[in-house]
């Protein structure tokens, strides 16, 4: 498959690609331009690739109608949590399952396992139950809790098992010789050789977190307590009519700073989550 | 530096016994190979000495002390592995520098020792570079400067050469054994290549289906091993064996009749003679060859006895052809025998 | 030979390390037991109840709920919709997927950036991603506004029923299939060249070289991908809330839509937690179903 090809073919390749790039990027651009159109010109016709009026005056009412700033705060913290927290315990949880002879293992190891068939979709209404009992409704706990112990993490520590399995055992030994013990060994050996898996991890458990919306609308009903996706789906008018430019400001808001996250790392991201979703 | 003894040392898995009691003395700065086929349990003794094992029986001592229960940092030891085990995200300096750390050494005495293996090991270009900069030999050397740097009672090597090419191998082993001569740390090798155990030792241990079989030095073994399986196992092209019955007349196989020296006791026997103990002579027996193997110094002759396939070596230049017969002569006084059945030395 | 018996210590490294081992886990274990495990045990427990909300009641009703379940007029047309969903959106996803990886695999300069602009949406926020889509897909938005400067007249997507699953799949084929095609380029890059190379020599056309080598050489990640992707499936919920709230009639409310609405709009607890009992046991199968072809057919695995 791999030879040169023929100037023509790579023509065709590329003219290819770029028709099927339309429904990738085009929404992306839509997203960005229509929220700097002024109400009047977002059902324009013909549609505006590039807008003819432009209208900034839309970001600042996505912080007027919503406690956007407090959302976004919401979302960000409760992601970074979410993330420290599963890497913490997914790599501790999925290192002793590789790499530390212990009885019962194998048995525990099932029983984290089994999170895997259950998405919280599942168990959704008795979470609901104890977070109530908990008196955890309206507050961030269940969106911080579930993702950092349920289906995801018990993937993360999955993922981080099968990496620490591939890991020579003669570092460890020669790191006992050296004179380390089991919490040393996984913190100054194991850790830092885990850096691809980690990555991998702390990326599907962001975008997971970030992305989550089923809990919020079951656990929050308070304006300020809401999260992105949440509060991205709230900016109606009083007939509850969609007020475009300014949703569309609000999503370029969520979105963009992801989005140029990834494409700066983009090589380490792309990768490493191709090297663990093989061996996941 | 210490020695380290070993007092009928077992070790099981579950109910699977894999070492069966094994006695070794090691004294004092010695050079102790131990070698054996794979599965035979050196690599398993060695790891119980470093302590990566437990030990199910018996006792081992570094020094005065009886080691069984102390981790492996405790034992005042340091390991080469097979792999080398280089921390992959450390320089060569952080390398070695880790053991030193981790027991509280201040940062200029890591710096002197560090750089006084270095040197030793010409490494001093090589110590900010990472692992994966290196070559096969190169990080061979920085897993020995990792082990000399902090100047432990033993030096334990877990087959060290075996992930080098054949040149680089031999060029290694002249410089593990130089730098046992410089420091005089007790050693113990292990290896599965006799020949590395024949040129390093100061003793070798055979070890078998986890007993050993003999323990002396490399020529020792070679000239009286004490039973079949060392003669067989020490030396390349491995000694030929012929089973048959020692008569009056000299060592009678099928097919053929050898000469013996005198004095042995009559009765069915296997008869050892090394490759080169034969010699081209139109006194000596009428041999078939079936492939003849010139290497410049020496010629590598595969023949039949009667009906016994053995390899000879010869000094001279053998210019027979497959098919052809020539005149072998074995020397009498270089044959060893052993009993039939249990294998021992009978000679 | 005897030996005066030693004291052995109390802390031998079997021990230490089975005290590190618990440590290590106990985090996850407690955190899945809690959160994930006795969850799944009150859900059973629930769906063998009527809970009345209003009044306050939870009575035992046996198999009632599950009787239920059989004759729910609605429950035929959300697995029906489940089924399209699902299948509609593995079909495209895979074939798509490896269409692109295939593309994206091709010696191209500036090949990285089309790679990096496919597996974009991947990073967007899922609900933006579905609140542009729904924005584009209004009867006056930005698609048929383009469809009409051609001339044609396209739907009114959302509203009606077909076009609005196709809706649906579509817009959460383009949001992920960007990670499937990355796991199929790496999956087409483990192809040894040499196979090319013989192929070649052997005169077969890249047509029957992608048939008779890709295709085989891959098929472990097309199992592997399609039930991940079958079982992510059945957990779309935002999409359908934002787009069409399982509208119009009951033509895009998936299994997992529907368990929300009868349990949280309609405060049908018991009866949810039925519905909760059935995806389970569909995911359950899919999961197994991936383990077993896992541990037949990966054999690079360990």
């Amino acid at each position: 498959m791999k030879t040169d090809l023929s100037p023509t073919i790579k023509t065709a390749l590329y003219g290819l690609m770029c028709v099927l790039l339309i429904p990738f990027v085009f929404p992306t651009w839509w997203m960005i331009t229509s929220s700097v159109k002024p109400i009047s010109d977002i059902f324009a016709f013909p549609p505006d690739l590039w807008p003819r009026r432009f209208d900034f005056t839309t970001y600042g009412k996505v912080f007027e109608l919503q406690p956007f700033a407090q959302q976004y705060w919401n979302s960000a913290y409760i992601a970074a949590i979410v993330t420290v927290g599963t890497m913490a315990f997914s790599s501790m949880a999925g290192y002793a399952f590789a790499r530390i002879k212990f009885p019962g293992a194998d048995f525990l190891f099932t029983i984290v396992l089994l999170g895997l068939l259950i998405p919280s979709e599942v168990t959704i209404v008795p979470l609901f139950q104890i977070f109530l009992k908990w008196g955890m409704i309206n507050t961030h706990w269940p969106l911080i809790l579930v993702p950092i112990f349920g289906a995801p993490s018990v993937f993360a520590t999955f993922v981080m098992r099968q990496f620490f399995i591939a890991l020579p055992g003669e570092l460890e030994e020669a790191a006992r010789v050296d004179g380390l013990g089991r919490f040393k060994i996984f913190w100054i050996i194991a850790l830092p050789l885990a850096k691809p898996a980690l990555g991998a991890v702390a990326i599907f458990t962001f975008l997971h977190s970030w992305n989550l919306y089923l809990e919020p609308i079951v656990f929050i009903s308070a304006k300020n307590m809401f999260t992105l996706p949440q509060a991205l789906t709230q900016f109606t008018d009083a007939y509850g009519g969609a007020m475009w430019n300014i949703q569309m400001a609000a999503a370029t808001m969520t979105a963009l700073p992801v989005l140029l996250v990834f494409i700066v790392a983009q090589k380490q991201f792309v990768e490493g989550l191709a090297h663990t979703g093989l061996k996941g | 530096m210490a020695p380290v003894t070993l007092r009928a040392v077992k070790k099981s898995y579950g109910d699977a016994p894999v070492i069966h009691g094994v006695d070794i003395d090691i004294a004092d700065g010695e050079f102790v190979v131990l070698v054996g086929p794979s599965g035979c349990g050196k690599s398993t003794l060695l790891r119980m000495v470093a302590g990566l094992e437990t030990i199910t029986d018996g006792e081992v001592s570094i020094g005065p002390r009886v080691v069984n229960d102390l981790d492996p940092k405790d034992r005042d030891i340091a390991m080469v592995f097979q792999n080398y085990a280089l921390y992959p995200h450390m320089t060569v300096e952080t390398n070695m520098g880790f053991s030193l750390e981790h027991r509280g050494a201040s940062k200029a005495e890591i710096a002197e020792r560090v750089n006084w293996a270095a040197d030793i090991l010409g490494l001093v270009p090589l110590l900010k570079r990472y692992p994966r900069q290196l070559s096969g030999g190169q990080r061979q050397r920085v897993a020995m400067g990792r082990a000399i740097v902090r100047n432990p009672q033993v030096f334990l090597f877990d087959e060290p050469l075996s992930n080098l090419d054949a040149k680089l191998r031999v060029v290694m082993r002249g410089e593990i054994k130089s730098l046992h001569q410089r420091l005089g740390v007790t050693t113990i090798y292990v290896t599965h290549d006799q020949v590395e155990a024949m040129t390093m030792a100061d003793k070798i241990v055979v070890l078998n289906a986890g007993k050993v079989e003999q323990i002396g030095a490399p020529l020792d073994l070679y000239d009286r091993p004490v039973n079949q399986f060392v003669a067989g196992f020490i030396g390349s092209p491995s000694m030929n064996f012929i089973g048959g019955k020692i008569t009056a007349d000299g060592f009678a196989a099928a097919g053929i009749v050898l000469p013996l020296p005198p004095g042995l006791a009559i009765g069915d026997a296997v008869y050892g003679i090394r490759p080169e103990h034969f010699e081209l002579s139109p006194a000596g027996v009428a041999a078939t060859v079936l492939l003849v193997e010139p290497m410049g110094s020496e010629t590598q002759v595969t023949m039949t006895l009667g009906e016994h396939q053995v390899i000879g070596v010869f000094r001279e230049r053998v210019k027979a052809k497959p098919g052809e017969t020539i005149m072998v002569r074995p020397d009498p006084a270089s044959v060893h025998l052993f009993d039939a059945t249990t294998g021992a030395r009978i000679n | 030979m005897t030996t005066p018996p030693r004291p052995h210590p109390f802390w031998t490294i079997e021990r230490r390390d089975a005290v590190a081992g618990y440590t290590f886990i106990a985090p996850q274990l407690i955190g899945t037991i809690v959160f994930v495990l006795i969850p799944l045990g009150l859900v059973f427990w629930y769906s063998l109840h009527e809970w009345n909300v209003l009044a306050n009641t939870f009575t035992f009703k046996g198999a009632a709920n599950y009787q239920h379940l059989l004759n729910d007029p609605a429950l035929p047309q959300v697995l029906v919709a489940s089924a399209i969903f699902s299948a509609c959106l593995v079909v495209l996803n895979m074939t798509l997927a490896i269409l692109l990886a295939v593309l994206l695999d091709q010696k191209l300069r500036g090949i990285t950036v089309f790679r990096t602009l496919f597996f974009s949406p991947v990073v967007v926020s899922l609900v933006a991603w579905t609140i542009v889509w729904g924005f584009l897909l209004q009867n006056n938005g930005g698609i048929n506004g383009f469809l009409q400067m051609f001339g044609i007249t396209g739907p009114n997507w959302l509203r009606n029923s077909t076009t609005a699953m196709i809706s649906v799949v579509v817009v959460q084929v383009f949001k992920n299939v960007g990670l499937n095609m990355i796991l199929f380029l790496a999956a087409l890059q483990g192809v040894p060249k040499e196979l090319y190379e013989a192929a070649r020599v052997d005169g077969a056309s890249p047509f029957k070289q992608f048939r008779r080598i890709t295709l085989p050489m891959i098929s472990p990640t097309i199992l592997l991908t399609s039930i991940i992707t079958i079982v992510g499936s059945l957990q779309v919920f935002a999409q359908i809330a934002v787009l069409t709230q399982g509208g119009p009639g009951f033509s895009t409310t998936v299994l997992v839509y529907y368990l929300y609405q009868q349990a949280f709009q309609f405060h049908f607890f018991g009866y949810g937690s039925t519905l909760s009992i059935l995806l389970f046991v569909i995911v359950a199968i899919l999961t197994f179903a991936q383990w077993q072809l896992r541990k037949r057919i990966v054999f690079y695995e360990n």
